[in-house]
Order: C-alpha cells, then structure tokens, then sequence
C-alpha cells in the first residue's frame, strides 16, 4: 500500500486529502501520477507547477516509491511579493 | 522556537525568546493579513499547512541561517486557519551580536519560507475564495 496526501487547490480538485493506493513492488512517482490522472484528468495541469514530498522530503516525478511510503502532491507553497 | 498555531501569535513571547545577554539586536518580521489584493478587497484569509513537513522545513531554516550568520537565536512562529485583517501570520524574530547579521538572516528566513514551507493561504472576499499559490522551488 502507498498513502497519498494532497493539499490546497489539489485537495479541493481531488475531493480528498488523502487516500491509499495499491503497490506491490518499488515504482515512480509519476507512475503513481499517471494513475491519479487517469482517476481525476483535471490534475494534468498541475503537473509542471506542483511540488512532491516522499516521506516529507521534497521529490520529483522520477523519485522512486516503495510500498509503506508517503507521497504528497502540493500546489507550489504560498509566494508572495517580496 | 519552531511553531505551528492555530491561535494568535504572541509577538512578545518570540521576541523574548531569541533575547540573549550577547545579543545587541533583535530583528523581528512580522507578516500581517493585507486588506486588499490584486486591486480587490479582501476581507480575510486562510491558511492551509501541511504541519508535520512544515516544521521540518522550518527548522532546516533555523539551521541553515545559525549555520550561515553568527546568530544568538532565530524563531518562527506561523499560524493557520482563519485569520483577520491586520492579524499577524507569520512572525520571525533573530537575533545576534551584532544587528546587520539579524537583518540579513531574518530577511532569508523569511524568503526562504515563502518558497520551500508547504503552508498555503486562501484569500476570501465578498463573492469567493481563492488559493494563492507561488511558484515553487
């Protein structure tokens, strides 16, 4: 199993913060990515903005994921004008 | 002190705990709720953290600035949930012997928050909401 986090604008446009997904063996984050879209289209667009946290570290698509991990997906964090 | 809260900040209590007898200044940034954005009134905000990598991503800031400035302490307190016009959403407070490093740290710590601490705000006005989201890393 794999638990899934999202956050923001992304917990709203998924309808849920969190969720577990099946894993067997050791994959990619955007595997795991291309499995969501295919469950919600509308994250595409969030695909070169968001940022991603495996196991509260930040990450990247191609992070590898095993079984028991923690991937988040989140808008980029608040900004603001300097 | 590294916090999340959800109730307001204590401005005097962060101060208070960067004060060491060595410190000849403390800089203190304080960000507080705008009335307005993008030429739209804005009548509060909300803020949204991811609080557990929130921390961690906080004390990596506390720990690069002590490593970077010879500081005397540095403490961040940011709040989530609802906040009001005029309240404060993020208070940093530095300090070290001599005022030019607190200016330079506190003005890094707070950068750096902006852009590496997943805490998001959501800006209400009279007819809607909306995430304000930067642009990463």
């Amino acid at each position: 199993m794999l638990k899934v986090r999202f956050f923001a604008s992304l917990k709203d446009l998924v309808g849920e913060s969190e969720m577990e997904m099946q894993l067997e063996q050791e994959t990619s984050v955007r595997k795991i990515f291309q499995q969501l879209e295919a469950r919600f289209p509308r994250i595409k667009s969030y695909e070169s903005i968001m940022l991603v946290a495996v196991n509260m570290e930040y990450a990247d698509l191609d992070t590898t994921v095993t079984p028991g991990d923690e991937v988040c997906f989140f808008p980029p964090v608040s900004g603001g004008t300097r | 002190m590294i916090r999340i809260v959800e109730s307001k900040i204590d401005r005097e209590e962060v101060t208070q705990s960067v004060s060491t007898p060595e410190s000849g200044a403390i800089v203190t940034f304080d960000g507080t709720v705008r009335n307005h954005a993008r030429e739209k009134p804005v009548t509060h905000l909300h803020y949204e953290a991811f609080p557990e990598m929130a921390l961690k991503e906080l004390e990596k800031i506390r720990a690069e600035a002590m490593e970077r400035w010879p500081l005397k302490g540095l403490a961040i307190v940011h709040r989530v949930g609802r906040m009001e016009i005029g309240e404060s959403s993020v208070f940093i407070a530095v300090s070290s012997p001599h005022r030019k490093d607190a200016f330079e740290a506190c003005r890094f710590a707070i950068d750096t928050l902006k852009t590496t601490v997943p805490i998001w705000k959501k800006e209400h006005y009279e007819d809607g909401e909306v995430w304000i989201e930067g642009y990463g890393q």
